[in-house]
């Protein structure tokens, strides 16, 4: 049996009047996105936490060295795991209780943003080679999604960025077979090399008019809406998901089903998504530099100014 | 008022009645909070009230509350209401309103939020719902609500603002689901 | 030992605690009572305890089945399972930080089991007593140690987690007890006497957390 939030016609229909006015219950408009805040571990390497209004997110990501696929020698290992526990909404049921079984929308979300950061290349699986296969770099990220509500898409893709930017591999050293890891104490370590910021945006759809008008009319007024909330989630007719980074590469387009959106109006949200990712990039960086800044020991900090002296 | 928490044990007046209220258990004269809250003791005349005041945010029903749910489903003769998500649902017969009979009765659909009160509260049996007044068997305000919005509140200031009605409401329209 | 506890920081849930002490932080939630999810999981005379226990990386294994199955005879010694027939309460914990090496759960149970405490609070869930738990090692020397840090676990002989009920702001019962390695039997005696006067001292702390939540739930009583 699966469970779902109790949504009144009440409560349904207020939404999506309000909507038709432009009117969100947070009082965003349609196409605004809610605030990010993005904090990082001072005290550990590759620890996110990432929230998005109330949808809380955390990432962790560790490393271990092990055997390179058969089939590809060359390359590292780069593993997202994004297990949904109950603790963000009892909505996400545990796989105990469903038998090992995860919900639809769990595989959705674990697809999307498989696809969206492992196979857009995010991470340069090359550089984690070690000994050409024998020894490679296995990176792994977890998810854990502490609250819900609504649009854990793009929230994940936020946290797992942040936490690979954040991480710092043990620095080492090859010699013939052998490998030396360096701890923190001898050498710095050295982040993953991340080659590009792919980032998820989640557009919501709702339909005025009647189905009828949706298929056939020329009207293209179904509502937009970008960062949906639980409610907007639960109420939406279909849902599209672009994957895009600050070059404007467009990573990935998932829309499954639902609601029939003229080719205009993708193009229209192709072209807000564009707009919103640098400002959403320059952010990633920001925490990312803040804490990169902190880290530095004071007899660092104190070489570096020396060094803008002189030049 | 003092704030109680699980374990910390106090005795009962002997010799006076003694009604217990939530979030009390006890043995003998010895009472036992059973979850953290304030702890309210009043007397009134010959007798005397004892409960733990505590928030919580799923609604536990209790008989002769009053309270908003949403319809959804129906088997046999009834519906089955929603009062929490997640919550096992309530039931509304369908001739628990006034007036009705087999051929005059509100057709409800899923979703649909209705006002009524809680008629019966046992925990081995499904709640059972009513939308007409328990003592004139009239309408008494119950049943279908149309139109606005429900806005979800802790059960603590929904009891706070039942009891008050010179409360200060952020909103207009209050609800204790 | 220094304790940091959050009352209910999460939205969704009916009641959520996160506990942290040391290195050592957990986050837990309570929701129910709430609808069984499958027949077999209704009771017919109690509550259906539904725990579930996340690492802090990686997928969960073995280790946490442990952990989830300890929490499981522990829980029901302190909540009145009985008053909520055919329903399930749901427990999920996710560790944030291990505070500990792998090999060992000690200091994570200790904050999983408090954490628990809390949010089971917090959700109005009804309960029998109060609890909380500690751990100690017993060094090389012999010498015991409350709440060990990650070194003094590694280089100890042996490592316990202690759980007693609080009834009237005096230590009850044992209610739970977790040993591994190797000792004698005063030794056994001596880290029970020592958990019991450590946790008499702690549970302050959550008391004073618990009670600061329940009156900023009560503004208005103010």
């Amino acid at each position: 049996m699966v469970r779902d939030y109790d949504i009144s016609n009440n409560e349904k229909q207020f939404v999506l009047t309000a909507l038709e006015q432009n009117i969100r219950l947070d009082g965003r408009k349609l196409l605004q996105m809610r605030d990010v805040h993005i904090s990082v571990s001072r005290d550990e390497y590759g620890y996110a936490e990432v929230s998005l209004g109330k949808t809380k997110v955390a990432c962790r990501v560790t490393a271990e060295i092990t055997k390179p696929y058969e089939d590809r020698p060359f390359e590292g290992i780069f593993q997202i795991s994004t297990e949904i526990s109950p603790i963000c909404s009892p909505f996400f049921e545990s796989g105990l209780t469903t038998g090992g079984k995860q919900s639809n929308d769990e595989i959705l979300i674990s697809r999307l943003i498989e696809k969206a950061v492992r196979r857009s290349g995010a991470l340069d699986l090359e550089s984690l080679c070690i000994i050409a296969g024998s020894k490679c770099w296995a990176i792994r990220a977890d998810l854990q999604f502490l609250n819900y509500d609504g649009n854990f898409i793009d929230i994940s893709s936020i946290a797992v960025m942040v936490a690979l930017l954040h991480f710092r591999k043990p620095d080492m050293e090859i010699d013939g077979n052998n490998v030396i890891l360096f701890d923190e104490d001898q050498r710095n370590p050295v982040p993953l090399s991340i080659l590009h910021i792919p980032l998820c945006f989640t557009f919501q759809f709702y339909n005025p008019n009647d189905d009828e008008e949706n298929i056939k009319g020329n009207l293209n007024n179904e509502l937009v809406l970008l960062d949906a909330n639980l409610i907007e989630e639960r109420l939406s007719l279909g849902s599209m998901t672009l994957t895009i980074n600050k070059n404007k590469e467009l990573c990935q387009m998932v829309k499954c089903g639902g609601l029939n959106i003229d080719a205009s109006m993708i193009m229209n949200c192709c072209q807000h998504a564009s707009n919103l990712v640098d400002d959403l990039t320059r952010k990633i960086h920001d925490v990312i530099r803040t804490d990169s800044e902190l880290r530095k020991n004071p007899v660092e900090k104190e070489l570096q100014v020396v060094n803008q002296r002189e030049t | 008022m003092s704030i109680v928490i699980p374990g910390d044990h106090f005795t009962l007046e002997t010799g006076t009645e003694v009604v217990l209220g939530p979030n009390l258990q006890t043995t003998g004269n010895i009472a036992n909070p059973t979850t953290a809250g304030y702890l309210v003791q009043t007397q009134t005349g010959s007798s005397s009230l004892a409960y733990v005041e505590a928030d919580s945010k799923r609604y536990m029903p209790a008989a002769q509350d009053f309270v908003v749910g949403t319809i959804v489903g129906s088997f046999g003769e009834s519906y089955k209401v929603s009062l929490a998500n997640f919550s096992t649902p309530a039931v509304l017969g369908f001739y628990a309103f006034p007036n009705a009979s087999k051929k005059n009765r509100p057709r409800l659909k899923t979703g649909d939020l209705v006002y009524a009160r809680v008629a019966s509260v046992d925990p081995d049996l499904d709640v059972e719902l009513e939308c007409f007044d328990a003592t004139t068997g009239k309408e008494g305000g119950f049943g279908h609500l149309e139109g606005g919005f429900l806005f979800e509140v802790r059960l603590a200031y929904a009891r706070y603002l039942l009891r008050h009605q010179d409360a200060p409401t952020p909103y207009k329209t209050p609800s204790n689901v | 030992m220094s304790i940091i506890v959050e009352n209910d920081p999460l939205d969704q849930v009916d009641g959520s605690a996160s506990f942290e002490f040391g290195a050592t932080k957990v986050m837990s939630s309570v929701t129910g009572p709430i609808e069984a999810a499958r027949p077999r999981n209704e009771l017919p005379t109690k509550a259906y305890l539904d725990i579930n226990i996340r690492p802090s990386f990686g997928v969960p294994s073995t280790r946490e089945t442990l952990l989830e199955h300890k929490l499981g005879q522990l829980l029901p010694a302190v909540i009145n399972l009985d008053q909520y027939p055919r329903q399930t309460i749901q427990i999920a914990v996710q560790i944030l930080k291990n505070g500990e090496p792998n090999d060992y759960t000690a200091r994570q149970l200790v904050a999983i089991i408090n954490s628990v405490f809390i949010a089971l609070i917090n959700s109005g869930i009804s309960l029998k007593s109060s609890l909380m738990a500690t751990c100690c090692s017993i060094s090389t020397e012999g010498e015991i140690r409350t709440s060990p840090t990650s070194s003094e676990l590694a280089s100890s002989v042996s490592h316990f987690v202690v759980v007693y009920s609080i009834e009237d702001q005096q230590i009850d019962n044992l209610l739970f007890c977790d040993g591994l390695g190797t000792f004698k039997q005063q030794q056994l005696f001596d880290v029970l006497d020592r958990a019991a006067s450590e946790i008499l001292l702690n549970f302050q702390q959550i008391r004073q957390a618990i009670a600061s939540h329940v009156s900023q739930n009560y503004v208005w009583k103010a």
